[in-house]
This record gives structure tokens, sequence and C-alpha cells, in this order.
């Protein structure tokens, strides 16, 4: 951990906190050795989580689609609010 | 009109959704606040949504069910967290047992949504989020399920657009 430390412009306790957020989404392993402390990464965990957000994607372009087509289907027909006009 | 951008961040587990609509945010509001309107939206065609409570307020909540092919019935809730009409609203979205009792051993997520008006309609920006990785796990099962129960017709329609 601190020799990747070393290849960030920012303080060993920042690289810590970066690191332990990925570790917590899965995206990297960490692994002690000895008196060094590993991090590698997850590409099993990687992949789960592109899954995951192109599934929660592909569900709202969906429901995009839906809400654009209701909007459509009902042109401003506000039987909530009254209007200026006569009853519609 | 829909889809503007997504953009998907695999650090936070969240995507956030950009969508135009050529209508007044009253009305793209109407689509959450009115539950007769977000049961036509809210499930996908194999799977409508029917809204049972829907108090959209602060400490409220709505409760709704989809009804499968199959007659079977998965129930959902939302807890609202903050509302503030025709602009924003965030709220949990999870699971429930059968009887509707919400289930927090089921995976949830955070929605944050928000409307803007501009000349030409309303911009929608919809944040959600996995509340933890094993909630994403979870949920990518599930979705998996309901993909191969869809059938690869609908599938491939989406993948053509």
């Amino acid at each position: 951990m601190s020799r990747l430390a070393e290849l960030y412009p920012m303080s060993f306790a920042a690289v810590q906190k970066h690191v332990a957020v990925l570790d917590r989404v899965g995206l990297v392993v960490k692994e002690r050795r000895g008196r060094e402390q590993l991090v590698r990464a997850n590409p099993e965990g990687v992949r789960q989580a592109r899954r995951a957000l192109d599934q929660l994607e592909m569900a709202w372009r969906k429901r995009v689609d839906r809400m654009s087509d209701l909007l459509a289907a009902e042109p401003a027909i506000d039987k909530d609010k009254p209007t200026g006009g006569k009853d519609g | 009109m829909s889809v503007t951008s997504i953009d998907k961040d695999l650090d936070s587990l969240t995507m956030t959704l950009v969508a135009d609509f050529d209508a007044p945010a009253e009305r793209v509001w109407e689509l959450f606040a009115d539950p007769r309107k977000l049961e036509r939206w809210w499930g996908p065609p194999t799977h409508p949504a029917t809204v049972k409570e829907h108090e959209l307020k602060a400490g409220g909540g709505v409760t709704y069910f989809m009804t499968g092919p199959e007659g079977d019935q998965h129930h959902g809730w939302w807890r609202i967290s903050s509302v503030d009409p025709p602009k924003s609203l965030e709220f949990v979205d999870g699971f429930a047992d059968e009887d509707g009792t919400p289930n927090d051993d089921m995976p949830s997520m955070t929605m944050r949504m928000e409307l803007t008006s501009g000349e030409s309609g309303t911009r929608m920006e919809l944040r959600s989020t996995f509340n933890s990785r094993e909630q994403m796990e979870e949920m990518v099962e599930m979705g998996m399920e309901e993909g191969i129960r869809e059938g690869a017709g609908q599938m491939d329609a989406i993948l053509a657009e």
C-alpha cells in the first residue's frame, strides 16, 4: 500500500481512504502478507458492478421511454387544475 | 425525447441518468405523484405495477406490487426522505414480503430525482445508488431471472434501438 501511495500525489492516508472505498464496493481485494498490505484489482467485482449498473441503465431507459409515451399520449389535459377556459 | 446521458460510477455504485421530456415539470412530476400514472410506467409491460398506498411526503411512503405473466406478485415500497413538488424527490426503493411488509434483508436503492424547467421542456436527473455491494449482487441475480423471463424478443428490441 505504501508503494501504491508513492504513485499518487496525495498522502498515504488519502490513498488508504480511496482503497477502503474500492474495497467496500468489491473493486479491489486487500491482502496482508507479513508487514505488507497488498491491494489488487478484483476483476470479478468490477464485472459484477458493471453488470448491475448496465441492468439498472436498461431498466431506467425503458422506464423513461414509457414516461415519454405517457406524456405524449395525454397532451396537456390538466384535469386537476382549473384553466382559464371552459371545461374541456 | 428521452435519455440524454447516462453516467455509471463503479466506485459509488451509482447511475446518473439525464432525460429530457417535451412537457412542463408539473406534468412530469405527476408521473410520480399520481399513483394511477405511476403504475403505468414503473413496472415493465410483463410486470405491470399496482400502487396501493401512496403518500408523497417526508416520512411517508408508497407500497406497490408488480404482477408477472404467471400471476406471480412482487411487492415493493418507497420510503420518502424528501419531497419538493414539482422539483425534487428523494426516496429509498426496496422489496417487500408477499404480504407487503418491507423486507430489509432484500436489496434496496437510494434514488434522487430532480426536475428543472427549460425553454422547451423539462430535464429530469435521476441518481440511483445501490446501498451495498451485497444488495447490488442480489439485484443482478434477480434482474437476470427477470431478463430470462422477459424473453429474448424484448431484449432484442431494446438492443436494436
